[in-house]
This record gives C-alpha cells, structure tokens and sequence, in this order.
C-alpha cells in the first residue's frame, strides 16, 4: 500500500500548508508513524497543540477525524458499539402487535440496532477501506481499565461485536493519542507507541506560529508578545500559559483594536492567558500588567 | 534479519552501527531508562525510514523509541550526545570499510584517532562490559532494589486496607441495591419482552489516592534516605500516589521518582530539590500544598 507520505520534509510541508508549525523532530516522528503503521502517543503542557496536530494531520490527507474523549468512567458502551435497546424493543412491541414473528431475535441485532461508537467506527471505516484518522483525547483521563482494552484495539485492530462477527480493519488507521500526565499511562501501550513530548516553543517557532495563524499582526509586535510570552513562561504559575493561550490573546487584542498596549489592556484581557484566580491575582498583586506593558512598548 | 541487510547496505559499513546502536542502549538502560528488546528491534526497523547523517532525525528515531516521559529526554540527550558525538560526524568512508565486523567496534572510528589517543582509549573502557566503576554501581544498585524488595512488601501492606472508596463506576452484582435496568431490559428480551427478573448493579469499590509529604529537613537527615527509599517504593507499589518532599519550600518528586533504578531517582532529586537538609517550615509548605 502507498504510504502517504514520502518523506520527512514532505510532512513538515503538509503541515506547514495546514498552518501547523512543527520542528524536525515532530516531523521525524510523525513520518516513523505512517512508515512503521505505529500510534502515535503525544504528552506535554496543555495548549501545545496535541490535538490540534491530529485535526491537521487528517485534514492535510484529506482524512476523515474520528475523536474519542476520554473521561474518567468511560466504557465500551461509549467507546466502542451499543445497542440502541429502545429501538429494539419498539421492534418487539411492533412485531407483538402485529402477531409477525421475530426468528430468534435475529432480526433486532443487526446493524439497523447498532450504535457506533467511535472505536468500532474507526475501525469499520478501514475494513470498508476508507482510511480516517483516530484521535484518543486525553487518555490520562480513562481508567485503567480502558486502557488496558484499548492496547487490545491497538495490537490487533480488530473488535468482536458477539452478534454480528468480528470486524478486522485491512489497513491500520492513524492513531493520535493525546495524555495530559494527570497519571502515568501504563508502560504496555507506551511501548506499542511512538512517543513524543511537545514542549513550549523556542522563540522563533512561537513567532512563526503566531504570524502565520494570526497573519494581520504587525511583525513586530508580534515578537514583543512573542518574547514576552516566554519570559512569562519562566516564572512560576500555577498553569502556565501555551501556545494555544498565544493565539487566543493576540486575536483578542486584534479584536478589540487597540493600537497602543497599556497596562489597562493587558488587565482586561489577561483571561485569555491565565485561567485561574491564583495566577490572575498574582499579575493583580505583583502589578506584573504595568511592568509587561511596558516591556511591549520598549 | 532482512532490516539488518537492508540497513546494512544503507550505511555501507557491515554490522557495525547495529552493534553500536547496541551499545547505545544498554548505556540508556544502565540510566535507569526503560529499554527492552522489543523496542530496540523497534528502533533498528526504523533506521532504513532516516537519513543517518542528519543528527536530528537520528534522534527523534531513538528518543520515540526510547523514551516515554518527560523526565527521561534530560538523561536521553546527554547519553546520545556523548555517544553519538563522535560517530555521526562524516569520515572517511575507507576509515569505516576497515572496522573487523566481528570484534565489537570500539565508540569512536579509527580515523578520528588523532585528536587524543588516551580520550579514546577511555570511551573504550566505558563501553567494555566487565569495567570496575560499572560493576560497583550495579552492586550499589541490586542492593539497594533488594532492599525495597522487603520495603515493598510491608507497603502493600500497610495499604492494602487503606484506601477502598467506592467508585462512580457500576457493576452489575447481585448483592447491589439499585436495579440495573439496561440489564434487566436486556434479560427480559430472552423472555419474548416480559420482565421476569430484576438484575441489580452496585458501585465497585476503587483505590483511593494517596499523597504523602515527607519532612527532608536537617532534623530529620539520618532517616531522609530511608524516607526517600519508603516514597519511592510506595509509589512503585500503590496506583495514584503523588510525593512531595518539604523542608523551607515544597517539591513535588513524583515524577522524579518514576525512574526504573532507584539510583537514577535519587541522582534526580539530589538534582532538583534544592532545600534538602534545610531548616523547617511546616506550616507554610502546608499552606502551599493547600493552595495548589
């Protein structure tokens, strides 16, 4: 089968086209993943641009994104199939009414009843031979038990629903897998994956980033915010601001069309950078608004 | 082991970087990095995917293959920049042609052997199997995991009872009071749709979670490296444990103590925490875990 892509730089141009700014690394990384058919496991700080990375990959190849959100208590009723038991039942009363005779049952477990969950969509699409991309948002957050289902998924790409039959997929879908660390995932489905950390941006990616999302930035104020964003990284917060925060502030101030930035400004737009009240009541305390506005002026 | 032809031809020098790439990552492994076989194996199908002159190509290979934490990449790098150093560096190809494919190749190729003669004679020593330094270290370390062998046990438990809370979860269980009715619908269906039983589910008891805050202050220094070895295998041991060591200010160590070799933890946390045998201030360490 045709990988598609053929070379490292080839998956920096794509994105590139996409808007993804990534370094050689990630690059690399990526590429291992198509060419070995490996999921690709992906941790770092929030806002970094781990899931966006799916949604871009899948759009650069024209991929349809099948995401799964991981949340504590998820199960294989949510991730993978259900059986849509209303309707099931509506059939049973129907065919009650209408004295019609239902062989063995046969006929409500066939796929009219099936709910599709994204796992087993994921993995129809491909035995159909349409190929997708499957993202796993955060998957620190499932249970254990999950995960440990989910390295069953992932080592066979096949799933058994006892009704129907087995479903084998005939070509390996992209796997995006995205954790936060709120735990440690287990070593097992670490080891079937290619790992990579994404960390904050250099200076320059930053820059880059920010001009080519936001392209109506002036360049130069744009490497003020830039320079500013990480020195502020430096210093201690409780939730340090990424990329994502970048962005969202510069829009907002682009927004509110403010050609000079004063202390003023910064203050009532600190909410895009800082999403807790310890962090905004530091920048209160500490007068850190006066100070930066006056770094962005300079 | 058509990767290893293939790879072979690639590089044209026989045998040579899959033995040092060998080498590479037993030098990880002696650092408390999770190498296994399998991802080795991993690691060398991927080589034919890159361009081995490019530096950072060959490190992405590796560090995905090798790594799995964040705390890892700090140790990774310095590993792969002292190995690979000298080697990726473009040589003569003849120099490579005369490596004896049988012998283990020594780090550094015979053609940059110039600089300094006894510089390579100590990176040989470094990677022959049966150095002193290596073997002491080893014994320092088997003792002591011997050691959190006895801990652990104890551990498990002192835990064991601790911490069972009930879960949000449900499991279907006939001593459970609420009825399931997802199930008992289900049930039913084996009956032409009439309810005839009543499947009840329960909530399922789960582990709590743990934090444990340990004194390092001077006081306290003759039992700090105990302590540290009791943090340590409690969290290797019990699922969800957070660590925080505090002296004059508090530091969270979990993810220093998640290296495979308690050496390497300690290596780390003697790195990180600075206010190790310091004066205390329980109160305000308190406070701030509070805050967090």
């Amino acid at each position: 089968m045709k990988k598609p892509f053929q070379s490292i730089d080839e998956v920096s141009r794509a994105l590139k086209k996409e808007k993804y700014i990534c370094d050689r690394k990630l690059a690399t990384v990526i590429y291992l993943a198509f060419q070995m058919e490996k999921p690709l496991l992906l941790e770092g700080e929030a806002g970094v641009g781990k899931t966006e990375l799916a949604k871009v990959l899948s759009n650069a190849l024209d991929r349809r994104l099948i995401r799964l959100q991981c949340y504590e208590g998820l199960d294989t009723h949510t991730a993978v199939y259900e059986w849509n038991y209303t309707k099931q039942i509506l059939r049973i009363k129907l065919a009650e009414s209408n004295q019609e005779c239902l062989d063995n049952f046969r006929n409500i477990f066939d796929e009219e009843y099936l709910i599709q969950r994204p796992l087993l969509e994921a993995i129809r699409s491909e035995a159909h031979g349409k190929h997708v991309s499957l993202l796993i948002d955060e998957l620190d957050r499932a249970d254990e038990e999950f995960e440990a289902f989910l390295l069953e998924v992932l080592s066979e790409y096949q799933i058994t629903v006892p009704e129907i039959g087995t479903l084998k997929a005939k070509t390996k879908p992209l796997v995006v897998i995205t954790s936060n660390r709120t735990r440690e995932l287990h070593d097992a489905i670490k080891r079937r994956c290619l790992y990579h950390w994404i960390s904050y941006p250099s200076l320059e990616k930053e820059y880059e980033i920010v001009t080519t999302k936001v392209p109506q930035i002036a360049e130069e104020l744009a490497m003020k915010i830039c320079s500013l964003m990480q020195q502020v990284r430096q210093m201690d917060f409780y939730k340090r601001p990424g990329i994502a925060e970048t962005l969202d502030w510069v829009s907002a101030l682009l927004l509110l069309n403010r050609s000079h930035l004063d202390a003023e400004t910064l203050e009532e737009t600190m909410g895009c950078l800082f999403k807790y009240q310890e962090d905004m009541e530091r920048v209160q305390n500490e007068d850190l608004a006066v100070s930066w506005a006056e770094a962005l002026r300079s | 082991m058509t990767h290893r032809g293939t790879s072979a031809a690639h590089l044209g020098r026989p045998g040579d970087f899959v033995l040092n790439s060998l080498h590479f990552a037993r030098q990880l492994k002696e650092k408390g990095l999770p190498v296994t076989l399998g991802r080795t194996l991993d690691a060398l199908r991927g080589l034919r995917l890159i361009r081995l002159e490019d530096r950072e190509e060959a490190h992405s290979l590796f560090s995905t293959h090798y790594v799995s934490r964040p705390e890892e990449l700090p140790v990774f790098d310095a590993v792969f920049e002292e190995f690979w150093s000298s080697k990726i560096r473009p040589a003569p190809l003849e120099a490579k042609r005369q490596m004896q494919p049988e012998t283990i190749p020594p780090l550094t190729l015979p053609g940059e052997m110039e600089p300094s003669a006894d510089h390579t004679e100590n990176e040989r020593q470094k990677i022959s199997y049966s150095s002193q330094d290596i073997m002491r270290k080893k014994d320092f370390a088997a003792m002591l995991e011997a050691e959190s062998q006895d801990a652990a046990q104890l551990i498990m438990a002192l835990t064991r009872d601790l911490g069972l809370r009930l879960g949000r979860r449900w499991r279907a269980g006939a001593k459970g009071k609420q009825v399931d009715l997802r199930s008992s619908i289900r049930s039913s269906l084996r009956h032409g749709g009439e309810l005839l039983a009543l499947r009840k589910k329960r909530r399922q008891p789960r582990k709590t979670r743990f934090v444990v805050m340990c004194d390092v202050s001077g006081s306290m220094d003759s039992y700090s490296r105990f302590l540290l070895q009791f943090m340590y295998g409690f969290q290797r041991h019990v699922p969800r444990v957070e660590t925080f060591v505090f002296s004059t200010r508090m530091t969270r160590i979990t993810p220093l103590l998640r290296m495979r070799k308690i050496d390497a933890a300690y290596a780390l946390i003697e790195e990180k925490v600075f206010h190790w045998s310091g004066g205390t201030r329980i109160g305000s360490c308190l406070a701030e875990y509070n805050r967090r």
